[in-house]
């Protein structure tokens, strides 16, 4: 098991090695610079384009800028922001990491406390009413695309019962108080996965239940919810759980659309604009972000298959 | 299934207006009132919409609408402009001219002689050293600022003459880094500013400039405090560091979140209403309206999807709609072979039908346009360009002529929605009226400026907005070898006339010299214009004494918040 998740730990860094350089790469070759696109309509005059990319440092040749870059990161620091003048990314990141971490985390309680008892419901009761509800519901949260449901959201909450601010997302996170204004949000983040989340347990349950060792448990006497908890959603939680992971770092890594339209200051947008400014310490922080997050979810799910179950073994 | 009705909600809306109109029946509370007598509530908050963070609030680095905006308010700099965009004196006694002795005879010296008792947002005496601070810091080597280059007419002692007049010339010829960072350090080492006592500036030209005053009233020149700089480096800017002058002082700046803005006690000016005023920073136009519906946003600038839905509906009384200097056209890109034709660039010219575009492609959000010049700027020509109105026949006469019949044509464009909408219009007109294939290159933005300055394009869509209100910032643009004439437009007649507008300095003749320059633009169709913009914008009926100008940044009325009040919020 330890030297599992040393081994594990360091491919790890060795991933992130590789994604960094990927990545600056990439978003060097990209053609189009940061001042460039600062300057916009106006085009850029040549003084003002050396001048700024000899203050960051972007005329030295390109693998000095990897080596510096790297130096500086295994420091914690990603040099300055191009798109806001003196700001440091990682004070910028540290700002907005916060409420995606907390909204995708309050959506993530909402995925799986509904989404798993729906599905478990829809298989226990298939094909009755309750199964064609979850089904007809399901189905309709998985085609409406998030800026819709967000939409309508602001439209009756807001517009309509005036009950919420249309930028109910400012300053999400920074109190108690502000947490409630993340409903909206997170609902209309966490609706396409609770959807997924709902089928893919009603298809693993439905599975399950059809195994003749369900019909023993059934057959000795045991209680009903015995025998679907126990024997029933235990053996049901390999698929659900390969699918938690991925979910989890969806939700907690932000969303430009969700964050833009509830003025929520988060990660999700930071990624997207980073690119479109060509941030690049912007890009490379976010980047590294996502790739931690993706890979510690990943990990975690690996080490808890084996707790769920035995059959599965850590090497 | 229809998970909504709307109508379930007409008698709670009902009963929400009805609670609503009784509470403010009863609020009446006096106060002193504005322009139209009625009286000001008790409060005096203002929420407006900068659709994106500021990219800097340090008034010689900022380059961006957004950060102008808020700028403005934040600051007062020696002149300023009026509503009718005329240079007044702000900070300084009087506009410097020659009669009155603020500029020398030569044209060269300018003196400004600062209004008695002025302070700082903190209390402190402003001097007239935070000028001179402010103008070094613009020219500090690496400012990011391309602005910096409408102030090389400011002297500045260098090993061989004057240092601005280098770097110019330098600039021009495309001299390495190196040689231009030398010539930068050597104007920021000798520049030409002083102030020879606590309520004097002056400053001194490489030559005389006719447009010195107007310069003088743009952001770049706003005072600043060095002692704030050299205490917090880059983090001077944010709140709580920051230190103004203008009506306003900053209290608050959550990044990429919003702002906000508090009175300034210490202000020169007369008395201003507004105690706070919110500023966020919602980037898509429908989220503000929605904000704007729900009065959490006191005033928003339209996109083309909310004008549409405004028209025709009781918000149309809330609807305000007015020009802003800019222009905005066709670049013609003359290294192209197709292009470099003079008569095929005429006949692209003249085989779109504008007002169809500004009427009914534009939704009436843009007025048409035929000269370079816009409308409300001086200069500004009613009767040029109009043989290229929508005359088919003769377009492909000329087209004929130019023998690129049926010639293949690319619009580059960049990935925004109005940009592209133009291009498959113009796509639409020059294939209907002059049968040539037109094809359109869509790309990201970043990539767009990018293929764009490299010169990889025979067409864009693109223009000018004003920076100060004087031709002399829109005809350079193409003047023969210019950083931001792309299109490589090149006409002897046209640089000799700018020379020597430069160098008139009877403004009449100037102006008029301007005009026969502008002439041999658009006669040759080194640009086409389609249009000049304008602002839509709604503002709830509770804003009072809104004064907008046709040089704005990001937020309708930005010049004048000082003047607003609110009364009979609901």
């Amino acid at each position: 098991m330890t030297t599992y998740l040393i081994r594990r730990v360091l491919w790890t860094v060795v991933t992130l090695f590789f994604i960094s350089l990927i990545t600056f790469v990439l978003m060097h070759t990209v053609p189009g610079g940061p001042f460039e696109v600062r300057a916009g309509d106006r085009g850029a005059s040549e003084s003002f384009i050396r001048a700024a990319e000899s203050y960051y440092g972007l005329n030295d040749p390109i693998p000095e800028q990897f080596v510096r870059m790297l130096g500086n990161l295994l420091q914690g620091d990603l040099g300055l922001s191009f798109s806001q003048r003196g700001q440091r990314v990682t004070d910028l990141m540290l700002d907005k990491i916060k409420p995606s971490f907390i909204l995708g985390a309050m959506s993530f309680a909402m995925v799986v406390g509904l989404g798993v008892p729906l599905g478990i419901l829809a298989a226990v009761r298939r094909n009755t009413v309750w199964d064609y509800s979850a089904l007809g519901l399901t189905t309709l949260l998985a085609a409406i695309p998030h800026f819709v449901l967000a939409f309508i959201m602001l439209l009756v909450f807001a517009v309509g019962l005036g009950v919420v601010d249309v930028r109910l997302g400012k300053g999400f996170g920074d109190s108690l108080a502000s947490l409630p204004n993340g409903i909206l949000p997170a609902v209309a983040l966490g609706a396409p996965s609770m959807a997924l989340l709902s089928r893919i347990t009603r298809g693993a349950m439905v599975e399950i239940l059809d195994q003749d060792y369900m019909r023993t448990a059934r057959a000795k006497g045991l209680s009903s919810s015995a025998i679907y908890i126990r024997h029933g959603l235990r053996n049901a939680m390999i698929p659900v759980l390969t699918l938690l992971g991925p979910i989890f770092a969806g939700l907690i890594t932000g969303s430009i659309i969700i964050e833009s339209i509830f003025g929520l200051p988060g990660i999700g947008a930071a990624f997207v604009t980073s690119i479109h400014q060509r941030d690049y310490g912007m890009i490379m922080g976010t980047t590294l972000f996502y790739a931690v997050i993706i890979m510690t979810v990943n990990l975690i799910v690996d080490l808890i298959y084996p707790l769920v179950d035995p059959r599965v073994r850590v090497t | 299934m229809r998970i909504f009705s709307w109508r379930a909600l007409f008698p709670l809306l009902l009963m929400v207006a009805m609670v609503a109109a009784l509470a403010c029946g009863s609020d009446d509370d006096g106060g002193s009132g504005g322009g139209d007598g009625s009286p000001e509530d008790a409060e005096q908050v203002l929420n407006v919409n900068l659709g994106a963070e500021p990219g800097s609030l340090d008034p010689q680095r900022a380059t961006d609408s957004v950060s102008i905006s808020v700028l403005k308010n934040l600051y007062s700099g020696l002149l300023r402009f009026n509503s009718e965009l005329e240079v007044q004196a702000d900070l300084a006694r009087e506009v410097p001219t020659v009669e009155n002795g603020g500029i020398s005879e030569d044209g060269l010296t300018y003196t400004f002689e600062l209004r008695d008792g002025l302070k700082w947002s903190d209390g402190e005496p402003l001097v007239a050293q935070a000028f001179v601070d402010a103008v070094k810091h613009l020219f500090e080597p690496g400012s990011e600022n391309y602005y910096v280059d409408f102030y090389r007419v400011i002297a500045a002692t260098g090993p061989d003459g004057d240092a601005n007049v280098a770097v110019e010339k330098a600039l021009a010829e495309g001299a390495d880094a190196d040689t231009l960072a030398a010539l930068e350090q050597a104007v920021s080492d000798g520049v030409q500013v002083e102030a020879p006592d606590d309520k004097t500036v002056v400053v001194h030209l490489n030559r005389p400039s006719p447009v010195f005053n107007l310069l003088t009233a743009m952001w770049p020149m706003y005072p600043i405090r060095q002692d704030l700089l050299d205490a917090h480096g880059d983090r001077w800017t944010e709140a709580g560091n920051l230190v103004s002058n203008g009506p306003f002082s900053l209290s608050r700046w959550n990044h990429a979140e919003d702002l906000q803005l508090v009175r300034n006690e210490h202000w020169h000016g007369e008395g201003v209403h507004l105690d706070v005023v919110n500023m966020d920073m919602i980037e898509d136009t429908a989220v503000a309206f929605l904000a704007y519906q729900n009065d959490e946003l006191d005033m928003i600038t339209l996109g083309p999807a909310e004008l549409i839905q405004v028209r025709g509906t009781e918000r149309e009384d809330e609807f305000i709609s007015y020009v802003q200097l800019s222009t905005l056209g066709i670049y013609f890109n003359l290294a192209d072979p197709v292009m470099a034709s003079t008569e095929a660039r005429q006949a692209l010219a003249g085989s779109i039908d504008r007002h169809e575009y500004a009427e009914v492609v534009r939704e009436a959000a843009v007025l048409p346009a035929f000269g370079w010049i816009p409308s409300g700027m001086p200069g500004h020509d009613a009767e040029v360009g109009l043989q290229f109105d929508n005359d088919i026949e003769a377009s492909q006469d000329l087209l004929a002529k130019s023998g690129h019949e049926g010639a293949e044509i690319v619009i580059l464009s960049a990935q925004s929605s109005t940009s592209v909408l133009t291009a498959e219009w113009l796509k639409q007109q020059w294939e209907q009226n002059l049968g040539v294939k037109v094809s359109i290159n869509v790309l990201e933005t970043a990539t767009y400026f990018s293929e764009r300055n490299a010169g990889n394009w025979q067409i864009v869509i693109g223009g000018w907005g004003a920076d100060y209100p004087d031709p002399q910032n829109w005809m350079p643009l193409f003047r023969s070898g210019a950083g931001l004439n792309a299109g490589n437009f090149t006409n002897a007649e046209y640089d000799r006339l700018l020379d020597e507008a430069d160098a008139e300095t009877d403004n009449d003749r100037r102006i008029e010299i301007y005009r026969e320059a502008q002439e041999i633009l658009i006669d040759e169709a080194g640009f086409s214009p389609m249009y000049y913009g304008r602002r839509n914008a709604l503002v709830k009926p509770w804003v009072k004494d809104l004064v907008t100008t046709s040089k704005e940044g990001q937020v309708p009325g930005d010049s004048f918040f000082s003047t607003i009040f609110i009364s009979g919020r609901e």
